[in-house]
């Protein structure tokens, strides 16, 4: 990575964090500020769709998908954005399924790893586990409609976790030694 | 291409160009240990992980898609299984520079790196010599296809062609593509199975030729396509055809490596060594079956007289656990792990060189020193003891 | 040893050391294979765009129908079959000429059977989006246009704009095609 790619992860990823701290101080506020940061994902969406198309997607062939893709995504972040109230229900469905994939692909890694007797397959499976525990508990937590900070908490918990990674990455070694 | 050629048919390359049986089974061996060398089974035998030669579908789905995560699957696949062509190449419509530099990552045999790469392996040994195996290989069954997650090169869609010759007459049959990866591919009703279309660039479904499944890695194949970059062009590969220069071009690199011939140039095929066995070796490749172990395994034991083990990935796991840490650079996994790390460093550095950081940073450490990920520490270390 | 250099070097596109077949890259395949792939993909966006206008046109009226029955304004027995009515209307007006248009497009990128029933449906809604830029445009003058509209005049655009590609495509094709049938039957155009 370039210096100003490794500033910029450390940047991103220490709003990130904060931005996940702030989700455990005022949970009260949590999600109107889920929604807002989900919408303005999903706008940000569209507009990198629409310079894919622009910058690479026009050379393939069928790359027109990635134009309409790109102008739907935008159309949806802006209606998102003009809707008045968000339903927490989208927060736990993006949590369930977010937490479900990483959860399912950690457990796939660990018991391939088990199988070729490494012995960092718990670790894995550690993790895994954890991860499908977190997407599972979003919706119980979710549908029994009491306990939404919960869901926050959890929402809170996997922005902290991408923060510190993005911050992390910034310090990694990834240069190539040229030893000839 | 699959453990039929990487594996046995390498052994037979290796024959032919004069290598005992002995020294052909770790030519072949390691050629088909870069299919198999994943961080998983390097954690398990504490090795290096930056050896790494290949993903298995599960660390995939694991992989971190932002930048150094991309860089990191760059360098593995571009290095080992789709080395690129030409570097320097550009589209011939005008077009954004991250899209040429995804361009000039495009595979092909016969490039620059091609060279390189067996020059590389000269006087590194038989483990050496059957990784720069496996990747010349590789350049003729991969050739169109990119070693980077990119739907702008690697994309395919319906238009995709099988061209049988079927009682003297050539017919051509769309091929029908799955997504369901429990299904095997059927031959008859001409279905393979590949990965889901992703319009995202840095999705790993669109790796490699994993668009076209496994169907380009059929040595029996022949097809009419469209790829995405080639702007409404078509491509038909003849993959018998293309094989059997692979394997000649293997005998004459395999040579080159043993000391018989001075210098490796590309576009050049020894073709002598396998006329008397060329209509066999055509029969072999143009077997309309998903694996032909079995017919170049009875190919191979015929040409050395011969029995050719089969291939078992713990082979020489049990040597390099019980070296000591000075001895493991002399086991047959050790020598691999420095010829892998030397090939990873080799094209990572030609293509920082050429402006293109899809692969990440080079540092050359002649001008800057050491630094960088810690395991190339080792390469370097025995480069001293040199 | 002999080291034959006997096969020429590969090209990215044209591989010259088989007969096993040839590639067609003349500039009429090359003609056919891209008008009926962006004849498709037109055709396949003009879907998308009327399935993802129909459902924000749903969504919107869903709310507003919400707020009302939320507000006692009207029971909520009329309410829902007043919606299905109308989604009904929608539905028949807005897709049904989209998905005809899709259907021809397809078939004939597909298999050349070209008909002119679908050019004529593609016609009707390129008449549609004349009138939504007008309408904007009309709005925009006496300053009544907000963001939405804004996004709405982008969205009707492409529309447009992804319709003329489609009907031109169409034509091309046919004339690619005609030209290909010439010139494999050896007969003049």
């Amino acid at each position: 990575m370039s210096k100003l790619q490794r500033f910029n992860s450390f940047i991103g990823g220490l709003f990130t964090v904060f931005f996940g701290f702030a989700l455990y101080w005022a949970p009260f506020m949590g999600v109107d500020m889920i929604s807002t940061v989900m919408t303005a994902a999903l706008l940000l969406m569209g507009i990198r769709s629409l310079y894919f198309y622009f910058t690479m997607s026009r050379h393939m062939v069928g790359g027109k998908y990635s134009l309409f893709a790109g102008i739907i995504l935008t159309d949806l972040g802006v209606c998102a954005l003009m809707m008045k109230s968000f339903p927490p229900v989208y927060i736990m469905i993006y949590l369930l399924l977010i937490h479900s994939f990483y959860g399912a692909t950690d457990i796939m890694v660990a018991l391939r790893a088990r199988r070729l007797k490494s012995k960092s397959w718990r670790i894995k499976l550690f993790t895994g586990l954890g991860n499908l525990t977190l997407g599972v508990l979003a919706i119980i937590f979710g549908f029994t409609g009491e306990d939404i900070f919960s869901v926050i908490y959890i929402y809170a918990l996997g922005v902290i976790y991408t923060g510190i990674m993005r911050m992390a990455n910034a310090f990694r070694r990834t240069a190539v030694p040229y030893i000839q | 291409m699959q453990m039929d050629f990487h594996y046995y048919a390498t052994y037979a390359a290796a024959y032919l160009a004069g290598y005992s049986h002995e020294e052909s089974m770790v030519i072949c061996y390691s050629a088909q240990f870069v299919d198999e060398c994943t961080r998983t089974y390097l954690k398990s035998i504490k090795g290096p992980l930056s050896a790494a030669t290949t993903q298995l579908q599960e660390e995939m789905a694991d992989a971190r898609t932002d930048l150094p995560g991309i860089q990191d699957i760059t360098r593995i696949w571009a290095s080992f299984h789709f080395l690129p062509r030409d570097l320097y190449r550009n589209p011939k419509r005008r077009c954004s520079r991250a899209y040429r530099r995804k361009y000039r990552l495009i595979c092909g045999p016969n490039g620059e790196l091609a060279a390189e790469t067996v020059r590389l392996a000269k006087g590194k040994g038989l483990e050496a010599a059957g990784v720069a195996m496996h990747v010349i290989a590789d350049t003729w069954a991969h050739q169109y296809f990119a070693g980077t997650p990119s739907v702008v090169i690697n994309n395919v869609n319906e238009y995709f062609y099988e061209i049988i010759s079927r009682d003297g007459r050539k017919e051509e049959h769309r091929i029908r593509f799955n997504h369901n990866p429990a299904t095997a591919d059927n031959l008859e009703k001409m279905e393979y199975t590949c990965t889901v279309f992703q319009n995202s660039e840095k999705s790993v479904m669109n790796l490699g030729h994993g668009r076209a499944g496994h169907f380009p890695d059929y040595s029996f194949a022949r097809y009419r396509y469209m790829p995405a970059w080639a702007d409404f062009n078509e491509v038909v590969k003849d993959n018998p055809a293309d094989y059997i220069l692979a394997f000649t071009q293997m005998i004459y690199a395999l040579k080159y490596l043993k000391g018989d011939i001075e210098e490796f140039d590309v576009e050049k095929y020894d073709m002598d060594s396998i006329d008397p066995y060329r209509d066999e070796i055509l029969g072999i490749l143009c077997k309309r079956q998903t694996d032909v172990c079995a017919e170049w395994k009875a190919f191979g034991e015929k040409l050395s007289g011969y029995q050719i083990e089969d291939f078992d990935i713990n082979k020489y796991k049990d040597e390099y656990l019980t070296a000591d840490e000075g001895g493991k650079n002399k086991t047959v996994l050790g020598r691999f792990i420095l010829a892998a790390m030397s090939q990873k460093s080799m094209v990572t550095n030609r293509i920082y060189k050429s402006g293109n950081r899809a692969a990440g940073y080079s540092i050359d450490i002649g001008e800057k020193g050491f630094r960088g990920i810690k395991d190339y520490a080792r390469l370097l270390q025995e480069k001293e003891g040199d | 040893m002999t080291l034959r250099k006997e096969y020429k070097e590969h090209d990215y596109l044209i591989n010259t050391y088989g007969s096993f077949a040839e590639a067609r890259n003349d500039k009429f395949h090359v003609d056919e294979r891209r008008y009926s792939s962006i004849l498709k993909l037109t055709a396949n966006g003009t879907l998308i765009m009327g399935i993802w206008s129909l459902i924000k046109c749903f969504m919107e009226m869903i709310g507003d129908m919400g707020s009302e029955i939320l507000a006692d304004e009207v029971p909520l027995l009329i309410a829902i079959f007043g919606s299905a009515v109308v989604i009904a209307f929608f539905f028949m007006i807005g897709i049904s000429f989209r998905y005809l248009v899709w259907r021809g497009a397809c078939r004939e990128a597909a298999s050349g059977k070209s008909t002119n029933g679908y050019i004529a449906c593609a016609i009707i809604l390129l008449a549609y989006g004349v009138y939504a830029v007008a309408y904007f445009i009309y709005h925009a003058v006496r300053k009544e246009a907000d963001v939405q509209g804004v996004l709405k005049l982008i969205f009707d655009v492409t529309s447009f704009i992804i319709l003329c590609e489609l009907i031109a495509s169409a034509f091309r094709l046919r004339k690619v095609r005609k030209e290909i049938a010439a010139r494999e039957t050896g007969g003049e155009l």
